[in-house]
């Protein structure tokens, strides 16, 4: 009964081509097969983890949380419309009257540039040297180089301006600190042509270094290139307003 | 003999499948599934949290469209007038023409497009009153964090004398490539984040690597300590917004923890 059986599994399968059908694979390389799969389905389940939670959980959450949205097809009554219409008219007015109708200079220590307005326009814009963030340590002193932000006003204009040279000048270039009206404090062309007192110490003002324009160099004060300053000194009155940020 | 080991070996390579294979893979997946359904009631928490701020007016019924743009225009100017009244400086973020401001008393030192934001829908789910109770006034600023140093002092220790000042001239390193990303926590309940718009991955650097990876790694911490601990995480919404690097740099380095932010959705 065996022997008929396996001699009619044998003749089956050697009668399989002509019946059209095509061998398979070995039942191992199937199962290899499988195990590649899951290899690669559970590394992908390993690494995918973090990323999936961190970036797509987020993402589904947001999904369900309910848009609030107006009725596009409903009319607003009128009367309501007219008072908040009217309100924001006069809020407007507020807001707009915050900025200075004349001229002002705006300064941006980041990025060293400056931008000139005049009625609301913009008329000139610029690079200029702002505070170089040094903290020099003296022996009893420090001193911190920052142009110091927030809004000013111009408090004086000067023409040929001479500089004073403070303290931190001598103890910079490692020279002792002569007294209050010693002859070598005061130096004649090192600020330009023209300086724009802003209070505290702090000018706008030429410099010798026009290398160095667009770089933070200065010592608090912001230095400005020949051309620029002349407009700005001309542009510019007293009681002008500087913004620096 | 040989047969019975291989069939042990077969045995333990079988076993070490099912736990790597099929075992493992299956947990995380139902950690993956946990965390998101977690995540989605802690959301769902925050909505139902924020709109409890208004005594609950019946908004059953949807404004109409004209009405909704003019209330959150009001709302918008309101919030910049009270700004107005702070000596620092302010950011505006006005998301519907897709602009931000750098403001000082409410005059506009800088003002940039931004060309791309992800705004999460919690921000859209604002029923008209509680967005003219939270955006007709400015966020105050509660923490700050980025890739960039905020302020980039460096001491100098003073000369002794001239020739030590001459050799110890520092020069300004002007090749220095950073990569600026930064938030900030308003109102310590929800995050602004800035990222520079040119952001493909190969610009980052280190610091914005781990800047990334440890506001992630924090999120996840703690809402993972809130889940084993039985309690649905706290949800602290973020806007994104891509801006130009140079104006993410100074904006950043602009705004001090005493200045405000006025938001218009």
């Amino acid at each position: 009964m065996e022997n008929s059986d396996i001699n009619n599994e044998k003749s089956q399968v050697n009668e399989a081509p002509l019946l059209g059908l095509v061998e398979t694979e070995p039942p191992g390389k199937k199962r290899w097969g499988r195990i590649v799969a899951g290899i690669i389905l559970s590394l992908i389940i390993y690494v995918g983890f973090i990323p999936f939670i961190l970036l797509v959980s987020p993402v589904i959450a947001d999904f369900f949380v309910p848009v609030y949205s107006a009725d596009l097809q409903a009319t607003a009554d009128e009367g309501r419309i007219k008072t908040l219409k009217t309100e924001i008219r006069n809020l407007e007015k507020k807001v707009d009257k915050l900025t200075p109708g004349n001229m002002y200079l705006v300064i941006n220590t980041t990025e060293n540039k400056f931008s000139l307005y005049k009625n609301r326009a913009l008329i000139l814009e610029g690079i200029c040297s702002t505070g170089s963030l040094v903290s020099l340590e003296g022996e009893n002193k420090k001193w911190v180089f920052k142009t110091p932000r927030g809004d000013h006003k111009v408090l004086g204009k000067l023409t040929k301006p001479v500089w004073r040279k403070p303290d931190w000048a001598f103890v910079e270039e490692g020279l002792p600190i002569p007294s209050a009206n010693h002859p070598s404090r005061f130096e004649k062309g090192t600020l330009g042509d023209y300086a724009l007192v802003i209070g505290n110490g702090y000018m706008i003002h030429g410099t010798l270094y026009q290398r160095f324009l667009g770089l933070p160099v200065t010592h608090g004060c912001i230095r400005i290139g020949d051309k620029d300053l002349k407009v700005i000194y001309e542009t510019m009155q007293v009681g002008s307003k500087v913004f620096i940020y | 003999m040989e047969v019975t080991e291989m069939k042990k070996e077969r045995r333990k390579g079988s076993f070490a499948g099912f736990i790597f294979l099929k075992a493992i893979p299956l947990l995380i997946v139902l950690a993956a599934v946990a965390y998101t359904t977690v995540y989605t009631l802690s959301v769902k928490n925050k909505v139902n949290e924020w709109q409890k701020k208004v005594e609950s007016v019946d908004e059953t019924t949807a404004l109409p469209q004209e009405e909704w743009q003019l209330i959150r225009d009001k709302a918008f100017l309101n919030a910049r007038l009270a700004m107005a009244a702070n000596d620092s400086l302010g950011l505006t973020l006005n998301l519907q023409d897709s602009v931000v401001q750098l403001e000082t008393k409410g005059v506009v030192l800088r003002q940039v497009k931004f060309s791309e934001a992800e705004i999460p829908n919690f921000f859209r789910s604002f029923s008209p009153s509680l967005y003219v109770k939270t955006f007709s006034k400015p966020f105050k600023i509660s923490e700050f964090g980025g890739t960039i140093v905020k302020e980039p002092i460096t001491v100098k220790k003073a000369p002794k004398d001239s020739i030590e000042a001459a050799r110890t001239k520092t020069e300004i390193d002007t090749s220095k490539v950073e990569f600026v990303e930064w938030h900030m926590l308003l109102n310590k309940s929800f995050v602004i984040s800035f990222v520079q718009s040119d952001r493909d991955f190969d610009k980052m650097d280190k610091t914005a690597l781990n800047y990334r990876y440890d506001r992630y790694k924090t999120t996840l911490t703690n809402n993972v300590k809130d889940m084993l601990h039985m309690k649905v995480p706290v949800y602290v919404p973020q806007i994104t917004l891509y801006i130009p690097k140079s104006e993410a740099k100074s904006f950043y380095r602009a705004l001090s923890k005493k200045g405000e932010v006025v938001i218009r959705l």
